[in-house]
């Protein structure tokens, strides 16, 4: 179950935010080569988690430390989009609104789960925490800068429209687009069914993914 | 900086995604690429065809009707170069790329489009979390695409096969029973030529539960004995060969 710690909770929080950073490290330092400047080795803390930053984390009790996590950043200040990536936003200028909220940092450890199902639990409960967050506090819109996979998933997931082209800078070849998505009550509801109907989706999702590996195998 | 065909490009994603069945998608699709030259749409969820039968998936197309007879046969998609091209592509990439995946059948494929004033064409990879999961196929009789073009067709064919997909699915074979993960556990480690006993060891469980778990997994496939199962398994893309 995801934990959403607001910047008035945080001193409750301490070792769970500790544990989030140094999770945070692993994945987008260690796992996926990110170069992030600025940030102590082991530590992934940067200039966007600041005092207003909301961070949605999942610990897993076995493992007892942070093994997924997202924040999010009000977009009347200062955020990624407005900061690095404005240039990326070709086609229609990046949200600066009350009710728009940047979402970054979506990082789950894929290396620690074989099971699909429990990877998938993970990752869907990150969506219901913003959902649930964004719905209750009168947010309307999540803007983003999303790995080409991850856009097509929230594509169909949730309201999305691209705030500018594809952009492929990373030597790995993939390409990110800057989106911004609606959230709603349909939207929050629609995760939580994902979340509760997890074992049918994990198997339609496992059952397509085999069904497409190696047709040459034919 | 923002592009001078910016509204162009929304105005379609978002015409798209407001269509309430496919062929309004086509009507939106359509006329948006032909400003780019593309004459033809193909649309299709790639997927295996020696395990889903073509009416099965997802399929959607503007190709004249004598190709698309000509290209009916179940496994012609394991010779067309473009659409293995797509399986290996993370970006799109304009069709002539992919001849040098082409076997002469693969060859036959793309003559039979040039018959029909098909001659070239892109072709836009839709990727999933886990694998490529379709892909949208546009061509035309003479293109040149700018990158900023292609980006831009990009966005407009995967809003396309997102909204194309929610409409029409989901598809049969996503409904599938599947083995569980203990089941294809189990299996796996039967295809290595583990005893009963070693599987329990592994998975630390009992003889009797691997046995019982074998059996089920057979129940499924509807296969006859252990070995039966594992191959089965392998054909099926459910285990590691």
């Amino acid at each position: 179950m995801y934990q959403t710690i607001k910047p008035e909770d945080r001193a409750k929080h301490v070792a769970t935010i500790d544990s989030m950073h140094r999770n945070r490290y692993d994945v987008c330092v260690s796992q996926w080569g990110w170069d992030i400047p600025g940030i102590k080795p082991g530590y992934d803390k940067d200039q966007f988690d600041t005092d207003q930053t909301i961070y949605i984390t999942i610990t897993d009790p076995d493992l007892g430390r942070v093994v997924a996590s997202t924040r999010m950043n009000p977009t009347t200040e200062p955020h990624m989009m407005s900061e690095l990536f404005a240039h990326y936003c070709t086609l229609q200028p990046y949200p600066e609104r009350h009710d728009t909220w940047e979402c970054s940092r979506y990082v789950i450890d894929r290396t620690l789960y074989n099971d699909p199902l429990k990877e998938f639990k993970i990752r869907c409960s990150l969506g219901v925490g913003i959902a649930q967050y964004c719905v209750e506090n009168g947010i309307n819109q999540v803007s983003w800068l999303t790995h080409q996979k991850f856009f097509q998933r929230i594509q169909k997931a949730w309201k999305t429209e691209p705030l500018g082209l594809p952009v492929q800078e990373t030597p790995d070849g993939w390409a990110w687009v800057p989106a911004v998505s609606q959230v709603d009550a349909a939207t929050y509801a629609r995760q939580r069914d994902r979340l509760a109907n997890a074992e049918q989706v994990v198997s339609e999702m496992v059952q397509m993914h085999r069904q497409r590996k190696n047709p040459h195998a034919a | 900086m923002i592009s001078d065909n910016s509204e162009r490009v929304l105005g379609a994603i978002r015409g798209i995604q407001k269509a309430e069945n496919p062929g309004e998608v086509i009507n939106v699709f359509s006329p948006f690429i032909e400003t780019f030259g593309f004459s033809h749409i193909y649309l299709s969820q790639l997927v295996n065809p020696a395990n889903v039968p073509p009416k099965s998936i997802m399929s959607v197309s503007t190709w004249p009707d004598e190709l698309m007879m000509l290209r009916s046969h179940r496994y012609d998609m394991l010779h067309d170069p473009i659409a293995l091209g797509a399986l290996r592509s993370k970006r799109p990439f304009r069709w002539r790329k992919a001849m040098q995946w082409a076997t002469r059948r693969g060859l036959k494929v793309i003559d039979q489009a040039r018959e029909f004033g098909i001659n070239d064409g892109y072709m836009f990879p839709v990727h999933s979390l886990e694998s490529v999961s379709g892909a949208v196929s546009l061509g035309g009789d003479e293109l040149e695409l700018s990158p900023t073009e292609l980006s831009e067709v990009e966005l407009v064919s995967l809003a396309a096969y997102a909204q194309l997909e929610t409409l029409l699915g989901p598809f049969p074979y996503q409904r599938n029973i599947d083995l569980s993960v203990r089941e294809a556990e189990v299996i796996q480690f039967a295809a290595a030529g583990k005893t009963n006993r070693d599987i329990a060891t592994i998975l630390d469980i009992k003889p009797d539960t691997v046995n019982k778990t074998i059996l089920r997994a057979a129940n499924k496939l509807g296969t006859l004995n252990r070995a039966h199962t594992v191959a089965t398994a392998i054909a099926k893309n459910m285990i590691f060969a």
